[in-house]
């Protein structure tokens, strides 16, 4: 698997100019029946700028933003808005890997993560006999 | 004033910010703003981005009043009958947030779009408050 976190790291001359380290979005994680669904908040992040990779362990989620600060503008005011984002999640084994489905909508990332058919639950009702 | 459900406190974050003191003293922002944003500023204006992943073009509102900016919005966070909550993180179901500009603004030339979760807002300054090039005249 490629570990490698986004080159996000800038030299200047007095070294001292270094990118944020990427952010670890807010993440649910939510379960039903079937599935797992992990929801992340990637503001700024295409689909085209995700990577998502399973390691056979962990579940590992990476984006990157465009926010460019355009030409003849400062910046005046600063909160750190997100460059990059990176998180991995422990899936455990109950997850289907080969039927991971992703979605991206308006800057939140949504994982499905449908569980093996062992181990969903099953509601089996049982016909009680009687005299 | 009363604080009498938990959502008040996000509420404290409703902070009316000089604009020109943050300029000299970042700390005067929210510690933990529930919505991060930027401001750019060039010779004709400002442009403002706020993070706010999930939030509905429907349910946000961009207002001017004079020198402030005000900005709100709310996200459905609402889980569907069935679902078991594993982990939430995502907690920001609404924000406000105010911005006191130190120039007038030009109310009617604003402008605001939301691409990917990321609110972008353009405030041109007033005429009378941008530069001007004074011609030196010389006999």
């Amino acid at each position: 698997m490629n570990c490698n976190v986004p080159a996000t790291t800038t030299s200047s001359r007095s070294g001292t100019a270094v990118a944020p380290r990427p952010v670890r979005p807010a993440t649910d994680v939510v379960e039903y029946d079937d599935r797992f669904d992990v929801t992340l908040d990637v503001p700024g992040v295409r689909a085209d700028d995700l990577d998502i990779q399973f390691d056979g362990d962990r579940l590992w989620v990476r984006g990157q933003t465009r926010q460019e600060i355009p030409e003849g503008f400062e910046r005046v005011r600063n909160e750190q808005l997100a460059s990059s984002y990176e998180h991995s999640l422990d899936i455990g084994n109950q997850v289907d890997v080969s039927k991971i489905d992703a979605h991206m909508d308006d800057g939140v990332l949504t994982l499905t993560l449908p569980k093996h058919e062992s181990a969903q639950k099953r509601s089996i009702s049982v016909k009680v006999r009687g005299p | 004033m009363f604080l009498t459900h938990p959502r008040d406190f996000a509420n404290l974050h409703r902070d009316l910010d000089r604009f020109l003191a943050d300029f000299w003293s970042p700390r005067t922002a929210p510690a933990a703003p529930d919505v991060r944003l930027e401001v750019l500023e060039n010779a004709d204006g400002y442009q403002v981005r706020a993070e706010l992943p999930g939030v509905k073009a429907k349910d946000l509102t961009v207002e001017v009043v004079d020198d402030v900016l005000h900005l709100k919005g709310s996200r459905d966070l609402d889980l569907p009958e069935g679902a078991i909550a594993r982990r939430r993180e995502r907690t920001m179901r609404s924000f406000e947030r105010s911005l006191r500009f130190p120039v007038n603004l030009d109310a009617r030339k604003v402008e605001a779009s939301l691409e990917h979760g990321i609110l972008t807002v353009d405030v041109p300054k007033a005429e009378e408050a941008k530069p001007r090039k004074i011609k030196v005249r010389t006999r």
